[in-house]
């Protein structure tokens, strides 16, 4: 049986290699849909991991760092470097800005920071050494084709580009970072409100330790003294993000992911309905032959599982091309088509597919007549 | 020629249909999802669009509300309420923040009111009263659904609890949901004094609002002043804008996705009619009418696929209303525009490989048994 089906896929090699090309794209579609997701809910969780905090500490009842207003009193810094165990407190401020240049507008968040906080690594330029100096993730700069030493004005302030930053974009937002200094300048230049403190100057603190203490045991020292902020555990704001993604954009990407799980089921089966379809006669010769209809129908299935098997490194290599492309165009974007759970969830499913995309052949199978394998 | 292409393509319905469903599907992956940004980028303005003002005033360097903060000087409302061609001008505060309720979060367009002005409040109820008090929230009755949430219940914005006394409708979208407080209460959230986020400047009868909008960008300084149309359209342009790559994306892997799967049948196809197409040959029917056939066939599944794709879509549209009402579709016709085009590409794409092998059908392939 084995080496039927081994014949069979031999037989018309150009047919196999297009048979795997389709189901391989169908599996690149899954993979890429089910990477965007886990892409997305990447780029939240190391927004706040890469802010480099052994604790952060938010507003009281603000228990997210992306797209919250957070305000904590200034002073909060000093307290906090009072606690045991507390090595630094250093301060982060987040504003989400529009950024409008040749008619495009695209929001960007900016962090303003002062030691910590900032952008882990640059793929061009400098970190910021001077005034006024930003630095802009890569997104934006390919969006606006910028590079350091250009100007970059965000609501009517004109900075200078120090540095391109690279995986620093969520929520399909890319990041900016600029220092304290030029934040203060930024609102009193700005000159639009009455007191300055109109504005978030102070909106997380990020805490380094002390080695060998125990985070939690700082974590509610702080909260039981400072009432204004909440402790959080990096991976514990990570995951509220995460799950804030979770049901902002659940819904519609599990929907496309169905969407994508059902265009695979239908390409599959109409793939081997079509197998089927063209053999019947010598399907027909093989029942002919005293095969029953059950082995015929394994020996189908598993040619099927075998297509799936072949089209999934195919649908890999696919779904990577794929992912360079968009990671090109746009770098706001990280897909994570190679991911382990987007490959297990995906595999599964193809097997599951393969299954139910056999079915559609073997009720074919069970209707030929062996006697057409004697008609001329 | 044609007609022997279009009759063998459907001798057998069912291959036919099933090949055109499977492309039909990979369509509306792509239809779906610019569907989804269009919908979501008409929710995005439905407050702008609904309070319908005449001009909004904000803060120099703003000029949309989708994402961006802006604050202006309270003295500045009396500025502005003096201007020739202004009847009324109403402050907002607006916050865009995280609304929690229980487990559940999720972004919202937080408007503050003022206590005992009917300006700016929402448009449309579902249930309760419109216009809260302190320590009171109206938020979108598809939120309130989805969270079971019930009047009298809470929701958390910041570290402030309120209570919800009114569920208002067209008032939802995935990315911002509307939710009124009072101003004192926003106010107090954002530790803000002497600050409105925009003024809505209703003119009086008569009144150009482009105009207007001039006038008092001259007369006040240091703010921006946008006639409502031109507000509306910067904050639906940036929402699709951010979509443009997504949608560009989609469209390339659909395609791609389509194009595979088309050359795949139509290999097929030409497989199982050699005999057929060797027997034309042989009655001296050139390669180039062949190849056209080819090309011809390819176009049939691809535009039924289009169909299939467009009826699924719209089919798509209620049923996503009752059983994902947080999803609002909108189809466009420059997306229509643009798939039939794709699909074009995907049919002389598709019949690349298939033509291939048409050619090297041998015409005395006819003759034998």
């Amino acid at each position: 049986m084995f080496r039927l089906i081994y014949r069979q896929l031999l037989y018309d090699r150009y047919r196999t290699l297009l048979t795997a090309l389709a189901i391989g794209a169908v599996i690149s579609l899954m993979l890429i849909l089910d990477g965007f997701q886990q892409g997305l809910y990447h780029q939240l969780r190391m927004t706040v991991k890469n802010r480099g905090a052994d604790l952060i500490l938010s507003q009281a009842g603000v228990s997210n760092l992306i797209a919250s207003r957070s305000i904590i009193p200034q002073l909060t810094r000093l307290d906090v470097e009072e606690i045991d165990g507390v090595k630094n407190a250093y301060p982060l401020t987040a504003i989400s800005a529009i950024y409008q240049k040749d008619d495009r507008k695209n929001p960007v968040y900016v962090f303003v920071y002062d030691v910590k906080g900032g952008p882990l690594s640059l793929v061009d330029g400098n970190f910021i050494d001077g005034p006024r100096g930003i630095i802009i993730d890569q997104a934006l700069a390919k969006l606006y084709d910028l590079a350091p030493g250009d100007s970059f004005v965000l609501t009517d302030f004109e900075f200078t580009i120090s540095g391109i930053s690279e995986n620093t974009a969520a929520f399909f937002t890319p990041f900016a970072f600029i220092k304290f200094d030029d934040l203060i300048d930024f609102y009193l230049e700005s000159d639009i409100a009455a007191d300055i403190t109109t504005f978030p100057l102070l909106s997380y603190l990020l805490v380094e330790l002390d080695d060998n203490v125990d985070k939690r045991t700082v974590s509610r020292a702080i909260e039981t003294s400072i009432p204004d902020v909440d402790v959080f555990l990096p991976e514990e704001l990570a995951k509220n993000d995460v799950q804030l993604g979770h049901e902002l954009f659940g819904p519609i990407l599990n929907l496309l992911v169905l969407i994508a799980y059902i265009i695979g089921l239908l390409a599959i089966g109409i793939i081997m309905f079509s197998t089927a379809h063209e053999r019947k006669r010598s399907l027909a010769v093989v029942r002919a032959l005293g095969f029953p209809v059950s082995k015929v129908a394994i020996s189908v299935t598993i040619e099927t599982a075998i297509l799936v098997l072949i089209a999934f490194p195919v649908g890999m290599v696919i779904a990577q091309i794929i992912t360079y492309m968009i990671t090109w165009v746009a770098p706001v974007y990280l897909v994570l088509p190679l991911d382990p759970s987007t490959l297990l969830r995906t595999f599964s499913a193809c097997i599951v597919l393969s299954f139910l995309g056999a079915f559609i052949a073997i009720y074919i199978i069970s209707r030929i007549d062996p006697e057409i394998a004697f008609r001329s | 020629m044609l007609r022997w292409a279009f009759k063998s393509l459907i001798a057998e319905p069912l291959s036919f249909l099933l090949t055109a469903l499977v492309l039909g599907v990979a369509l509306v992956l792509v239809i779906f999802f610019e569907a989804v940004f269009a919908g979501e980028s008409e929710n995005i303005i439905a407050y702008p669009k609904s309070i319908n003002t005449d001009v909004w005033v904000m803060q120099r360097g703003i000029f949309n509300m989708h994402m961006a903060t802006s604050f202006i000087w309270d003295w500045k409302r009396d500025r502005v309420s003096g201007i020739e061609g202004v009847e009324k001008v109403t402050p907002i505060l607006y916050l865009n923040s995280i609304v929690e309720a229980g487990n559940k979060r999720w972004f919202s367009f937080i408007v503050g009111l003022v206590e005992n002005d009917k300006r700016a409040g929402p448009w449309k109820m579902a249930s309760g009263k419109p216009y809260p008090d302190n320590g009171e929230a109206v938020i979108p009755k598809i939120l309130a659904d989805k969270s079971g949430l019930k009047l009298g219940e809470v929701v958390r914005i910041a570290n402030k609890i309120f209570k919800v006394v009114g569920l208002s409708e067209d008032t939802f979208s995935m990315a911002n949901s509307v939710t009124f407080i009072t101003y004192s209460d926003l106010r107090e959230i954002m530790s803000l004094t002497g600050s409105d986020s925009y003024l809505l400047v209703d003119a009086v009868p008569g009144t150009d609002p482009e105009l207007l909008a001039e006038r008092i960008r001259n007369e006040v300084e240091k703010i921006n002043a946008l006639p409502s149309n031109e507000f509306i359209k910067n904050d639906r342009e940036m929402a699709m804008q951010m979509g443009v790559e997504l949608i560009g994306i989609m469209t390339i892997i659909g395609a791609a996705l389509a194009i595979s799967l088309s050359m795949f049948m139509l290999y097929v196809f030409a497989a199982r009619k050699r005999r057929d197409l060797a027997i034309l040959k042989a009655l001296g029917v050139s390669n180039g009418a062949v190849y056209l056939s080819t090309i011809f066939q390819a176009s049939c599944l691809a535009i039924t696929g289009l169909l299939i794709a467009v009826v699924l879509v719209y089919a798509a549209i209620p049923l996503t209303d009752s059983f994902a009402p947080q999803i609002t579709l909108q189809i466009t016709g420059s997306s229509l525009l643009r798939l039939s085009l794709v699909t074009i590409v995907v049919a002389v794409l598709a019949s690349l490989i298939p033509v291939r092998q048409v050619m090297k059908i041998d015409p005395l392939l006819a003759f034998q048994r």
